[in-house]
């Protein structure tokens, strides 16, 4: 190292703590400001906080939804379904003022994998009355995007009941959405692969795989791109409270709010899938349908208060 | 938290305008080193030291995409990362190691495979690429469709034709053996073999494969000069090959169709990330370092020879509607060479072979 650098480190660190100390400085201007609001007299209470839960229930229609028992598409097909899960992040509570509170995302907490069914406890809820909620299907592009040690919890490529299940290796980022099963309709059909024999000559092997017969897999995905834009598949859901409903947070109270989610609206809604068609489904392009649906599948059952 | 044998720095040649935050950790580094020289005679008895562990950043590379600061180099996360890489334990019967694919005396690739080979002979759909100077690529694989060098070992653990085995069960192996829990903790602090600490661990003895002692890069440091046929090469080279096969790297990063015939009706290359029409048929723009040794060509590794790859450019460019624009510019499509250019521009290319690269005991696998 050279004098030259020396001093520039100097000067460089010299900057950063006077950049921390006006920080502190300010961090401490703005609590002055915020006690002398209502003149000094007392510090307003803290808000009360609750907590709450989130029942994520899989329906067939009107009933249970009930796996490896068959079920009719619109487009008159039967099918039973062995998998269905899907994430669910950035959840928001509205107010009827139109204010809200975001819970927290972070490396461990915020990205919620429901299996099927699920209960999603959120805690430290300021206390309200909260007439929707709102949240994210799938997982934004940022959190896509970070190192590996901001993605944990139900994020983790290594954890073999979440992240491990919902990940697409050869093209980096989460599967948002998994809907496996069988259906007759599948065409029948083995898959092989293009390799080159002995003399470099490209043929068609069938003997490799064999897959597919009557299964059918739909993984939704894709947070936009890394760096060239392609279709982001997230979709934001919006449920309000009907009939003057509220969700009631109070401290010590545990409000409970039942969210049925209609399995069935995955292949039928604005467009009605055929699974003789539509059955190995693994592109964000040929997917936009289906996330499409899958913003109809939700529906506040009902909420305890 | 640092070692004591372990200097990380850009050589000397750093001049007051290229300072940043990240030399900062350098200075601590070197700070550390000299307190803990000062104290460690007493302790060691050991008349021989060991070789201190050194990486370097060449002064001659353009500023690394790799954010070291998330993950530190170690010496021992490098050893770890090392290996990890040799050990079977990451496929499925434990047959297949990284190494399998990527071995070190042919640059990192499969040694004169066309189509890479992993478990069960099983064959895969590319050529094997060289793991050299991987912390200035944003992004990896032909197709570029990981975006980050700490999520490139998933693909091929998972994928059914290379290792076939899946990352919670790499990890549960990790962690009930006798030695990995130990060797993770001294890296990373903990015995629980995270799955970000394996990935981070494997990205450190990648990172630290740098080539950068060819004849050219001696050549472009003032140490050695080329002969008058690599120089008329390099001059070549300069005109007719370095707008996509630019700089140090001689890569611009990019992903471009380059005339090809198709062989793999199945592979359309960028298409496969992007789904993007424009992109059909495209892939990444290699650095041509090594060449010698990572033979064979192309992302399926169709040519065996350089001069078969001068004659594809010369000859054998195929029009499609995403051919590069830069082979259809002039009188007929793909570039104009004569025979003397090309065995010119061969011998250039000779000069960024690095044999210290393929026999650094270091980063030696086999």
């Amino acid at each position: 190292m050279n004098f030259k650098n020396n001093s520039l480190i100097g000067l460089v660190i010299g900057s950063r703590q006077i950049i921390k100390n006006i920080f502190i400085a300010m961090i401490g201007m703005s609590m002055l400001i915020a006690c002398n609001n209502d003149d000094g007299t007392d510090t307003p209470a803290p808000t009360p906080k609750g907590s709450l839960r989130l029942d994520f229930d899989a329906f067939a229609g009107s009933d249970d939804l009930v796996m490896n028992s068959s079920y009719t598409n619109a487009s008159g097909e039967t099918f039973k379904v062995t998998m269905f899960q899907y994430y669910v992040s950035n959840i928001k509570l509205i107010k009827e003022d139109g204010s809200d509170y975001a819970v927290p995302v972070g490396a461990e907490e915020g990205y919620y994998l429901v299996k099927e069914d699920r209960t999603i406890t959120l805690q430290d809820i300021p206390a309200g009355d909260y007439t929707a909620i709102e949240f994210m299907l799938g997982v934004d592009s940022t959190r896509s995007t970070m190192d590996p040690s901001e993605r944990k919890g139900d994020l983790d490529i290594g954890d073999p009941e979440t992240g491990a299940e919902m990940y697409w290796s050869w093209n980096s980022g989460y599967i948002f959405m998994k809907f496996e099963g069988v259906a007759e309709a599948v065409p029948d059909s083995t898959e092989g692969a293009w390799v080159q024999d002995s003399l470099d000559q490209w043929y068609f092997d069938t003997t490799q795989y064999t897959y597919w017969n009557d299964i059918y897999n739909i993984h939704v995905g894709g947070f936009g791109g890394y760096d060239t834009p392609t279709p982001n598949n997230t979709r934001h859901i919006h449920l309000h409270m009907h009939g003057g409903n509220t969700i009631q947070v109070r401290k010590n109270e545990e409000p409970e709010v039942h969210i049925a989610v209609d399995a069935l609206k995955v292949m039928d809604g604005s467009v009605n899938h055929s699974f003789a068609e539509f059955y190995q489904e693994h592109s964000p392009s040929r997917t936009g349908d289906i996330a499409d649906n899958m913003q109809h599948m939700f529906t506040v059952h009902h909420v305890h208060n | 938290m640092f070692t004591t044998d372990f200097i990380f720095h850009k050589k000397s040649s750093a001049i007051a305008g290229d300072f940043n935050f990240r030399s900062i950790p350098i200075l601590l580094y070197g700070l550390a080193i000299v307190i803990l020289g000062a104290c460690s005679p007493e302790e060691n008895d050991n008349p021989e030291p060991e070789k201190p562990f050194v990486f370097e950043l060449p002064s001659h590379f353009p500023e690394p995409v790799y954010d070291f600061e998330k993950n530190p180099i170690s010496k021992e996360g490098f050893e770890l990362g090392k290996m990890l890489f040799m050990d079977g334990k990451l496929s499925r019967d434990g047959s297949i190691s990284c190494a399998h694919c990527h071995i070190t005396s042919s640059a990192f690739t499969q040694h004169g495979h066309s189509l890479a080979h992993g478990i069960d002979n099983r064959q895969t759909m590319r050529n094997s690429q060289p793991i050299q100077n991987l912390a200035y690529l944003n992004s990896f694989g032909w197709d570029g469709g990981i975006f980050h060098l700490d999520l490139f070992p998933i693909f091929p653990i998972t994928n059914p034709v290379e290792m076939d085995e899946d990352v919670p069960r790499v990890l549960e192996k990790l962690r009930n053996d006798e030695n990995y829990p130990r060797l993770f903790k001294k890296v990373f602090g903990t015995d629980s073999i995270e799955t970000d600490h394996f990935l981070k661990a494997l990205s450190q003895f990648q990172l630290v494969c740098i080539s950068s002692n060819s004849k050219y890069d001696r050549y472009l440091l003032g140490q050695e000069s080329l002969s008058d046929q690599e120089m008329e090469g390099l001059a070549i080279f300069e005109e007719k090959c370095s707008s996509c096969h630019s700089g140090v790297l001689q890569t611009d990063n990019s992903f471009r169709n380059n005339g090809l015939p198709i062989g793999n009706p199945r592979d359309l290359g960028r298409n496969l990330i992007t789904e993007r029409d424009e992109d059909l048929y495209k892939f990444r723009v290699p650095s041509l370092r090594n060449l010698k040794y990572t033979f064979p060509y192309m992302h399926d590794g169709r040519f065996f020879s350089l001069e078969s790859v001068l004659d594809h450019y010369s000859d054998g460019v195929i029009d499609s509607p995403t051919l590069d624009t830069l082979l259809t510019g002039g009188p007929s499509r793909g570039i104009s060479l004569t025979e003397s250019e090309k065995s010119k521009i061969i011998n250039f290319l000779s000069t960024l072979n690095d044999s210290t690269f393929i026999t650094n005991e270091d980063i030696f696998v086999f």
